[in-house]
């Protein structure tokens, strides 16, 4: 099949991501208005919700190379924080979310610190014993937060002066929604913008090798703190905005599972991407929601409680699937498979004939490099995302081409 | 003249205008009667008689009182016990007889099928067993029973959005045995806006019993104000010069709950608290606490725990040298998963005290057992393991329902949603496992509380190698009617 090429930054390349994009915030805005159940509504926030977790989670172990199992805790000081003081204390539910924030950065931080002396598996340790303590935290100080029976709280009020109606039964649950959409849509504006910038990449650099970073001048602690900080406060972020979406929590919400299932998302979104927490977020969610339901309605396992059970075992065999076939998750997967039909050739950097040795080829113009290519011949495959320096050769030239911003496209 | 005629026009005009409102007024009138009809259900006629065609007492009979109480006037429908919801409070499109049809009633319920407490599940699974039998020996008016039960995790969010799904499917006529007081707790305002039935809450939560704020919320079991009134009344007989009581408690919302309970059960007599101690629910065993709780030298130690904590206290107690007259929370009265283990440690439990309103089918004290085997064959056919003591458990829940619908469909204004409501604060039943004397009974706002009898047994003749049995070790205590509701706790505590 023909394959099309584009140039990266010019004007089809740029009417494409206009069209992609507007077309993606098309399904977002009309998503809750097409139907008019309050289950399908919520269950669209809730991915947007669970996707600021999986993002948090992303930028700690997707771009940081810190792996943690410790989401949930902060997931649930988030939450917890929002209705104590809600409940407790009047505010408005809009006003807890930089309350949480600040105590996951500062709660976050403080994980962050065992990391700078162990990695790996013993990491991986210290992250569980934070998702273990939390649900016994929450038992202990159960005068605050409610213990088993949990705690609760009156919906959020809603705006009247949109055009969606409040007073009909998914009116609430829309705004809810477009709120939560909102501060989720920034969230990943923030992340996009950190991922890109000088401390972005200091946390690949750590990520590839701290050894390298560090030679480089990376101050590795101080990036694996604020990543860490970094992850607890969109965890935090996340349970304030679930409790908007459902404002009831009790510690079985925030349990080990939940950091589990928040990896198995991310896993399959991908890892190393800031859009593959959409698809993680809703891999988590259709896998919550409704893979029991779907079992029992196949007659898949006899008895009811088998068929709750295999949430569980479709998690596992997802995480083993995805990490066996396709390691950088569906992002990953559908860039390839995108890249079948449409190839889109990177934009070198600004000023980077200064590279070429005085002696070298004759400069090419850098907006049409690779255009006209021996037909037949095998397009330049572009590197996987957020790949370290990767060297292309350009054709026509002898001069490697450096690389070090993410594919787009 | 001409002035005569603009106000021949005017009053035309006028009569024209009320006219025309009167008729839009009536037509409106005729649209709130047809709604209201919808929402009161006036147009119906009580059931005929019941149409089960077993006679075995397997399966309960009508309460004959029910045909008293029901439709009211207009909207409102009553019950005993000062009893009373206004339909005309409830959402404009709610439908009286929603879920309920000519061939079947359908209710739903939320439980965890997954994560940590999944066995809980199988009440579910226990209730639908119970209402196969049902269906198969004539259903409830000629009706089946339809158990629709999704998954929760236990987790109430997800409690809640399976409540809302099930609210605006228009498909349900009540929610039965909704499992857990967190998921139970967060649904109880919505189900109460909605008018949604919520009813035999598998929580044992005190605050699911409080029918003056919460009408359409009912709970079911033995609660634990009730389970500590009944030890504290054995103890005043048993104890008549008064006692020392040590209470080891896990620090979560049941061991709360069983400290607050028995402390608000002891007040104003000579019975008296001189240690609390209270543990992880994930601690291993209970050996500081016993050792802190011995020290004060107590006459009585109350182990208010489940599963594994109390078999760690018994052994604890049994080890050291502190012989206190030992009381269990009824969540400890399982012979082989609570009192068998001790036998490895070489010990035996004897000389436990539990409170006991129901028998287990296989417990070996058991004197139904022809029920035992009709359960047995109930649940073996549905593929069920009849051991599983929450299949047991789900059964005597799926008897309360059946007794609730049948009860319903006498009351005036026939089988609705409304009286299915009345009937859940108002039914007086006996399942044949219960103790003798052990009645299920409510009473509207009077009696929320279903569960206040019980009896204290002993736990005896166990050695390290053979388990024990139980033996009465008092007559039943009987507290009916004491406790009233959640409202009237607050209110005296």
């Amino acid at each position: 099949m023909a394959r099309i090429t584009l140039t990266e930054g010019s004007r089809q390349h740029r009417a494409l991501q206009m069209g992609i994009a507007a077309i993606g915030a098309l399904v977002v805005l009309t998503l809750p208005l097409l139907t008019d159940e309050v289950g399908a509504i919520e269950t669209f926030t809730q991915i947007a919700c669970y996707a600021v977790a999986i993002l948090g989670l992303g930028l700690l172990t997707g771009y940081t190379g810190q792996i943690s199992i410790g989401m949930s805790a902060f997931v649930g000081l988030g939450a917890y924080t929002t209705i104590i003081l809600v409940v407790d204390h009047g505010w408005p539910y809009l006003a807890t979310i930089p309350v949480g924030i600040v105590l996951c950065l500062i709660a976050g931080a403080l994980v962050g610190i065992p990391a700078l002396r162990i990695r790996g598996l013993y990491l991986v340790t210290v992250t569980l014993a934070v998702a273990a303590l939390f649900p016994v935290l929450v038992h202990r100080f159960s005068d605050l937060t409610g213990g088993t029976d949990g705690k609760f709280a009156q919906d959020m009020e809603v705006p009247t002066w949109t055009p969606v109606d409040p007073y009909v039964r998914a009116g609430v649950p829309r705004l809810h929604y477009y709120i939560i959409v909102l501060i989720a849509a920034l969230a990943f504006l923030v992340a996009w913008n950190v991922v890109r910038s000088r401390v972005g990449r200091a946390m690949l650099a750590v990520r590839d090798s701290e050894l390298s970073a560090s030679a480089n001048g990376v101050p590795v602690a101080r990036v694996k703190v604020f990543a860490f900080a970094l992850s607890a406060a969109y965890g935090g972020l996340a349970g304030s905005l679930l409790v908007i979406q459902a404002p009831v929590v009790s510690e079985t919400r925030f349990d080990l599972f939940l950091s589990v299932f928040l990896l198995v998302g991310l896993i399959v979104g991908g890892s190393g991407t800031i859009i593959g927490a959409i698809p993680g977020a809703i891999a988590f969610v259709a896998l919550r929601t409704y893979i029991a339901d779907w079992t029992e309605a196949l007659g898949l396992l006899g008895a009811r409680a088998e068929s709750g059970q295999i949430v569980g075992v479709i998690s596992g065999l997802l995480l083993l699937l995805f990490v066996f076939l396709l390691p950088g998750g569906l992002v990953d997967g559908l860039g390839t498979l995108r890249r079948r039909f449409l190839v889109v050739i990177p934009r070198p950097p600004a000023g980077w004939q200064q590279y070429i040795p005085a002696s070298g080829a004759p400069a090419i113009a850098h907006d049409h490099p690779v255009t006209e290519r021996p037909t037949g011949s095998r397009p330049p495959v572009p590197p996987p995302a957020d790949a370290p320096l990767v060297s292309a050769r350009v054709p026509g030239t002898t001069a490697p081409l450096q690389r070090t911003s993410h594919e787009k496209g | 003249m001409r002035g005569t005629v603009w106000r021949k026009n005017v009053t035309a005009g006028a009569v024209a205008l009320l006219a025309a409102l009167s008729v839009t007024a009536c037509s409106h009138e005729e649209s709130r009667q047809q709604a209201e009809a919808a929402r009161c259900g006036a147009a119906a006629e009580p059931e005929g008689e019941s149409t089960i065609t077993v006679n075995d007492g397997s399966i309960p009979e009508p309460n004959e009182d029910a045909a008293q109480w029901g439709l009211a006037d207009d909207c409102t429908y009553k019950g005993p016990g000062g009893f009373s919801i206004d339909l005309t409070k409830c959402p404009d499109d709610w439908d009286i007889n929603a879920g309920i049809t000519e061939e079947e009633i359908r209710l739903f319920s939320s439980m965890p099928y997954a994560g940590n407490l999944a066995a809980y599940g199988a009440i579910g699974d226990g209730i639908a067993a119970y209402f196969q039998h049902v269906n198969d020996n004539g259903g409830i008016y000629g009706r089946k029973i339809v158990y629709d039960i999704k998954d929760d995790q236990l987790q109430p969010d997800v409690t809640r959005q399976n409540t809302d799904d099930a609210i605006q499917s228009g498909n349900y006529a009540a929610g039965y045995a909704i499992l857990g007081s967190s998921g139970n707790l967060a649904i109880q305002e919505l189900t109460n806006a909605e008018c949604m039935p919520q009813v035999a809450s598998a929580a044992a939560n005190d605050a699911l019993n409080d029918p003056e704020n919460f009408p359409w919320t009912t709970s079911f079991g033995l609660n634990y104000y009730n389970e500590t009134a009944i030890w504290e009344k054995w103890l005043e007989e048993n104890f008549p010069d008064g006692a020392t009581v040590a209470v080891l408690a896990s620090s979560n919302a049941q061991g709360e709950a069983y400290i607050n309970g028995f402390t608000a059960a002891i007040e104003g007599t000579n019975i008296n608290i001189v240690a609390t101690e209270t543990n992880e629910v994930t601690a291993t065993n209970l050996d500081n606490q016993v050792t802190s709780a011995a020290a004060r030298g107590a006459d009585v130690a109350i182990i208010a725990q489940a599963g594994t904590l109390c078999t760690a206290g018994f052994a604890a107690i049994e080890r050291s040298a502190w012989d206190p007259t030992v009381i269990a929370a009824n969540s400890c009265a399982q012979i082989d998963t609570v009192f068998a283990p001790l036998q490895q440690q070489g010990l035996t439990g004897n000389g436990t005290h539990v409170v006991r309103y129901y028998y287990g089918p296989y417990d070996n004290d058991n004197p139904h057992t022809e029920f035992t085997r009709l359960y047995e064959r109930v649940v073996s056919e549905q593929g069920l393991d009849p051991t599983n003591a929450q299949i047991a458990n789900g059964f005597w829940w799926g008897w309360y329902a059946t007794q609730i619908l049948l009860d319903a469909g006498q009351m005036k204004g026939g089988l609705n949603r409304a009286n299915i409501n009345v009937a859940a604060h108002s039914y007086d039943s006996h399942y044949p496992l219960e103790l003798d004397g052990v009645r299920g009974k409510v009473s509207g706002v009077e009696d929320a509380y279903p569960f206040e009898s019980g009896q204290i047994f002993v736990y005896e003749n166990a050695t390290p190698e053979r388990t024990g049995t139980f033996r009465a070790a008092g007559p039943l205590i009987d507290n009916e009617g004491v406790l009233k509701n959640w409202s009237s706790i607050q209110a005296s505590s």
